[in-house]
């Protein structure tokens, strides 16, 4: 990890438990795709998955002197989603696209296993980032490449595809490949249960 | 090995949303038929919810947020001053603020006017006595609520008013000297006798909405005047609705009955028509007025607090959103303007609100400070 960004972070957090609006923007650009792109993968709903970003952002403020360590942040925020979302699954207000009711049933049961077994503490959190870090080290070029364009630069598939004169299927590809390879890598950190 | 790739393939598909219903059945099929495939999946998605990143973040997002948190300070502010007020103080909380200056009218504070000109701030936490210039106490404010005297000793007998202007996002609840109550909605200005006098009518001037309930006394009619309409009852619950800036007065009676007449010498036949409950009285740019029935929920639902409209024009919705909220919107989609909605809100940010709209009609909305800007 980059330690300019880690020094940042950290003066960021500080001036955030001390109630800095500016400091709290920071967090906020740093983490608010990630926390919708989280909830995406699982209710599918943009406008849904935006308003329960929102939302674990509004609650990580109104609880800002209960986190104790910077990446507390990032547990926070995903935890708020996750318990948000499995609301949703609850009450049976996420949208499924599928006719075929039975898809419909375990995709959703899938799902809840899936947010259930998910638990954010700040320690998983961290050496989960270093290990991302690490893993993405070891990708080839390219497929480093389009990784670090799609999730540190927020870039979109096709504009990663014009930048590098490559196609849209190969940015999947190159993607598809990393997250394989990142998910052997990470497994031992994320089981199943 | 062969078979190991095909269903990463498939994995990988169902992910992007590529797979067809068969191939996702084939896929569950696959994860459903041993517990090691459940667990190869979950963990899959695991690292893979992790590293999701959108693209959905845009300007408003961030502000959104904020809007939300500074509602939520202000509701947990008001709170704490009255507590603080409660423990400070033994028994009633008696304090006046007498304010000279003003620089507008529509501020964000409900300013009570004086006889004499001098004019306090009232705030909704406390609980004060209002006294007149000679320091006589003409009634208590309890919240969010003043009732005047009847027993106030005046020296002479004649009429003495007093004004309460009620700015945005706020509302206000008075009781006269005769007990008649009035809920006085964002944005509205009432001009009244601090105490009725025997023998004439009790009188009261309104600019905005106001919901009297009045105490029924056979021997003095209760007349409201507003910009457009004068309403004349005996003892009855109604909704006056009469904004200045409006090109509409409404009267919607609840109970009893009311007689409503035109202002203006522009109505010819200049006749008072008598409204029945459940009956709206309407005049439009004063050369019209009409009555006719009306479903009167969506009229005094702002009295508790929701803010309901039944089958109204975009524009009017906006209208009252502005009131109800403190903001200034402006429409940049002409269009609009014109479409018809029915709805609810109560406790709705004004930032929900709007999502919900844009949801609807397919606009984009910018939200700066107090300032929002619809665009098509």
């Amino acid at each position: 990890m980059n330690k300019k960004i880690l020094d940042a972070k950290s003066t960021h957090f500080l001036l955030f438990k001390k109630g800095d609006e500016k400091s709290f923007a920071f967090f906020f650009d740093l983490y608010f795709n990630q926390i919708v792109g989280f909830c995406t993968e699982f209710i599918k709903d943009r406008d849904k998955a935006k308003s329960i970003a929102q939302e674990a952002f509004l609650k990580l403020w109104l609880n800002k002197e209960k986190v104790q360590k910077l990446n507390g942040i990032k547990a926070f925020l995903y935890t708020s989603a996750k318990s948000d979302c499995l609301n949703l699954f609850r009450h049976k207000k996420v949208v499924n696209k599928y006719l075929n009711t039975s898809l419909r049933k375990r995709e959703e049961s899938l799902n809840i296993s899936v947010l259930n077994a998910m638990n954010f503490d700040t320690v998983m959190l961290t050496e989960l980032e270093t290990l991302i870090d690490l893993s993405v080290n070891e990708l080839p070029d390219k497929c480093k490449k389009v990784f670090k364009m799609r999730r540190t630069d927020y870039k979109k598939n096709k504009e990663i595809a014009e930048e590098l004169n490559i196609s849209i299927k190969a940015v999947e590809a190159n993607m598809t490949r990393a997250l394989k390879h990142l998910k052997s890598k990470l497994s031992d950190y994320l089981p199943a249960t | 090995m062969n078979m190991h790739k095909e269903k990463n393939n498939l994995i990988s598909k169902y992910h992007q949303g590529e797979a067809s219903e068969e191939e996702i059945k084939t896929l569950f099929d696959w994860v459903d038929s041993a517990a090691e495939n459940r667990k190869e999946f979950i963990a899959y998605k695991k690292v893979r919810v992790l590293l999701a990143v959108s693209t959905a973040k845009n300007n408003t997002d961030f502000k959104e947020v904020q809007l939300k948190i500074r509602e939520i300070k202000n509701k947990k502010w008001r709170l704490k001053a009255f507590k603080y007020a409660a423990v400070l103080v033994f028994g009633l909380f008696i304090a006046t603020v007498f304010v000279n200056q003003f620089s507008s009218e529509q501020g964000t504070e409900i300013i009570l006017e004086m006889s004499n000109g001098t004019k306090k701030i009232i705030a909704l936490d406390v609980n004060q006595s209002i006294i007149n210039g000679e320091g006589v106490l003409l009634g208590i404010q309890r919240e969010g609520k003043i009732s005047y005297n009847d027993n106030t000793i005046n020296g002479s007998e004649e009429l003495v008013y007093n004004t309460l202007y009620v700015p945005y996002a706020k509302r206000f609840h008075l009781v006269f000297s005769d007990g008649s109550s009035v809920h006085l909605n964002a944005g509205t200005t009432i001009r009244f006798p601090v105490k009725f006098l025997k023998g004439q009518p009790r009188e009261v001037f309104l600019d905005g909405e106001a919901f009297f309930d009045i105490i029924k006394d056979e021997k003095q009619a209760f007349i409201v005047q507003a910009n457009r309409l004068r309403t004349k009852v005996y003892g009855t619950k109604f909704n006056v609705n009469s904004y200045r800036n409006n090109d509409l007065d409404q009267i919607v009676l609840q109970e009893g009955s009311v007689g409503v007449k035109s202002n203006g010498q522009q109505i010819k036949t200049n006749t008072e028509i008598l409204l029945k409950p459940n009956e709206i009285a309407i005049s439009y740019k004063t050369d019209l007025l009409y009555k006719q029935k009306v479903d009167i929920k969506s009229h005094i639902a702002w009295v508790k607090g929701v803010f309901m409209f039944k089958n109204e024009r975009f524009e009017d919705i906006f209208k009252k959103l502005e009131r109800h909220y403190d903001v200034s919107i402006q429409i940049n989609q002409p269009a609009l303007n014109d479409s018809r909605y029915t709805g609810t809100f109560d406790i709705e940010t004004i930032a929900e609100v709007l999502k919900t709209f844009s949801q609807l009609k397919g606009f984009s909305y910018e939200i700066d400070n107090k300032k929002i800007t619809i665009n098509p």
